[in-house]
């Protein structure tokens, strides 16, 4: 009578370490890691870009005609 | 009694095998017995890239001549009051000249932020100081210019960076997103600094090489939401001003914006 009380204790035992297997494994966290490398501090590329102002001085045709 | 021993038997097999299984679904196991973890590592590495594009590079006043005895013209690059006064920069026919209005439209293309400067070098390889002769008055020609944040109403005013209202065509900007906040920031160092800020007309430094601690904007933003700005130039011409002698028809300043690489920069 006592073997068969233990038997059960174990079995209920073992009972819960499956539903707590299955419930683990169905929220397992997978094992692969993504990390991101850091940032190169290395400046590769010089900005500058040009622009223009351009101006034409025309001869005043009003001067010198009178 | 045997079966009793025998159900107890597989009574204990089924609670070590449970307890193994959760122990190793679990990752106990590994911390317990020291297994190394199935790991895989993906890495990328960014390289910082500064570029700085000029959507608009070119402002040009066109041929004319100033017609205000015993003064001068101001010419602009945005529409509002362009010409001042009004008439004083006329076409050999004699009808107010129709040029250029939109100033230079930066874009910080890259993806970090700069420090950028201004320098300005004319067609016969010196300075600002030779690009336009006095004539008797000595009165030289004055260049300033102002920057404006894209994405600050209140310092665009009426003009903008993506549309214009006299109609004037502007070039697709690199990214699609216009600006929503200040691209560039003001500080100790700016040329703006003490100058009222942004919007305000300055000198334009004469330095034919990017000059230390002199930049237009510390920190230019390189996000999509604030990475423009728009430069415009002002340019007063004297009544007697002359072209330089020996210079092509028109003369032409080259304004060059680069990232500051001095130390302290945003490199």
């Amino acid at each position: 009578m006592d073997t068969q009380k233990v038997v059960v204790v174990l079995l209920i035992i073992a009972i819960l370490f499956s539903i707590a297997t299955i419930w683990k494994a169905g929220s397992a966290d997978t094992d692969i890691l993504v990390t991101a490398g850091e940032t190169n501090t290395v400046n590769t590329v010089y900005a500058e870009s040009d622009g223009s102002v351009g101006v034409k001085i025309l001869p005043n045709p009003t001067e010198g005609t009178s | 009694m045997g079966n009793d021993n025998t159900l107890l038997i597989i009574a204990i097999v089924a609670v070590v095998l449970s307890a193994v299984g959760f122990l190793m679904v679990s990752g106990l196991l590994n911390d317990i017995i020291n297994l190394a973890p199935a790991t895989g590592v993906a890495q990328v590495d960014i390289i910082k890239v500064t570029r700085l594009n000029m959507a608009v590079s070119a402002v040009d006043f066109d041929a004319g001549y100033i017609d205000n005895p015993g003064g001068g013209t101001t010419l602009r690059s945005e529409p509002t009051s362009h010409i001042a006064p009004a008439n004083s920069w006329l076409d050999i026919t004699g009808v107010p000249v129709v040029f250029q209005q939109l100033g230079f439209i930066v874009e910080n293309d890259g993806n970090t932020d700069v420090d950028m400067n201004l320098r300005v070098i004319d067609e016969v390889s010196c300075a600002f100081g030779c690009w336009l002769t006095p004539g008797a008055s000595a009165i030289d020609a004055t260049l300033n210019y102002k920057v404006r944040n894209c994405g600050v109403a209140g310092q665009m005013g009426s003009d903008d960076c993506r549309t214009d209202a006299s109609a004037l065509v502007i070039p697709t900007l690199s990214d699609a997103t216009a600006d929503a906040a200040a691209s560039c920031t003001t500080d100790a160092l700016s040329d703006f600094a003490g100058a009222g800020g942004f919007g305000v007309y300055i000198p334009i430094p004469e330095f034919p090489t990017v000059n230390t601690n002199d930049w237009v904007c510390d920190n230019f933003d390189f996000n999509p939401t604030t990475d423009e700005i728009r430069i415009d130039l002002e340019l007063f011409l004297p009544e007697d001003i002359t072209p330089t002698a020996g210079t092509p028809a028109q003369n032409t300043l080259e304004l060059t914006v680069a990232e500051d690489l001095t130390p302290g920069g945003d490199d």
